[in-house]
């Protein structure tokens, strides 16, 4: 199955791209994706994004599936969802 | 003529008390549009001084205001462009403990600030007040706008449980002006009564790719601002 990721404003910027496929061979959870996105990407993301030693997003990554916020990592994924994640922003 | 606004719009804007937290970016352009929509009431709050480094964004804000607090600098402009209308400033920090008297009779709160300490404080005043609040961020050329109406929305605690780390942040100027003219597009819909607001929707504007896009968020049980209403 085939997940589209997309990063949005900060994330884009650390990540360096819109976003990335990820090709799959089985089901998974939104949390598994994000282990995979990690393994990808991590090394590029700041710390307050990426706990490397976990091998997690922190708690402030805001996930959304098909356009729709999600806060469970168990979340299935199907063949075509569509997975953003974003920061919230300080600016003003 | 537009369905719904008419003369008894605009009287509904004359009659309405607005609290704006913050006379930056974004605070510029709400409150320029608000001042020239016709609402009565406009209450700004900022403590802070004009710096060189803001003029690229802050409208309100000229060459020759620099050192100048910002609310007085807001002030003035804003009365001049609507003398028919009321306009305080209030340059003192927003805290936990005088928020609720800044806000006063208010009937909503417009986020223009730019940290999240002060958001949150902003969210929990309008939970506890009941009273709508505004939302909007920037970074860059991207940003963000929600309207937040306590016990019926997602609050801005269940949109972002958590802050993004206190650092300076790069923004194009364009970016509050566009953000903070979709927060004054709410706000304006909101007093007249007309339209759909950003409700339960995040609207995210990605600048660099010069596309808009939608979000559904989410009340959150367990959110420690409203999770109880």
């Amino acid at each position: 199955m085939r997940v589209e990721v997309t990063f949005f404003n900060i994330v884009r910027y650390y990540a360096g791209m819109p976003g990335m496929e990820v090709e799959l061979s089985d089901a998974i959870t939104l949390g598994e994706l994000l282990q995979e996105v990690g393994r990808r990407v991590g090394d590029k993301l700041p710390v307050w994004m990426w706990d490397s030693q976990n091998q997690a997003f922190h708690r402030g990554i805001l996930m959304f599936v098909n356009n729709e916020q999600v806060r469970d990592l168990a979340h299935p994924l199907h063949d075509g969802s569509q997975v953003s994640l974003s920061v919230s922003l300080s600016g003003g | 003529m537009m369905d719904g606004f008419g003369e008894r719009g605009q009287e509904k804007l004359k009659q309405a008390k607005v609290f704006i937290a913050g006379a930056g970016g974004l605070g510029s352009s709400i409150s320029i549009y608000l001042a020239v929509a016709g609402v009565g009431q406009i209450r700004i709050v900022d403590r802070d001084v004009v710096e060189l480094s803001n003029l690229n964004r802050q409208i309100l804000h000229w060459d020759k205001d620099i050192a100048r607090g910002k609310a007085e600098s807001a002030g003035e402009k804003l009365q001049q462009m609507n003398s028919d209308i009321k306009i305080e400033v209030i340059a003192e920090d927003i805290t936990e403990d005088n928020i609720l008297k800044l806000v006063g009779d208010c009937q909503l709160i417009v986020d223009a600030m730019d940290n999240f300490p002060t958001r949150y404080l902003l969210n929990k005043a309008a939970l506890k007040r009941n009273i709508p609040l505004f939302h909007g961020s920037v970074y860059g050329l991207d940003g963000m706008a929600s309207t937040i109406i306590p016990g019926e929305t997602a609050c801005l605690r269940c949109m972002f449980p958590e802050p993004p780390p206190s650092a300076t942040f790069p923004v194009v100027g364009v970016t509050p002006g566009i953000i903070g003219c979709i927060q004054a597009t709410e706000v304006i819909k909101h007093i007249v009564g007309i339209g759909e607001l950003l409700r339960n929707r995040l609207l995210v504007w990605d600048g660099l790719s010069t596309k808009f896009r939608e979000l559904t968020v989410k009340k959150d049980p367990h959110c420690q601002d409203c999770g109880s209403r």
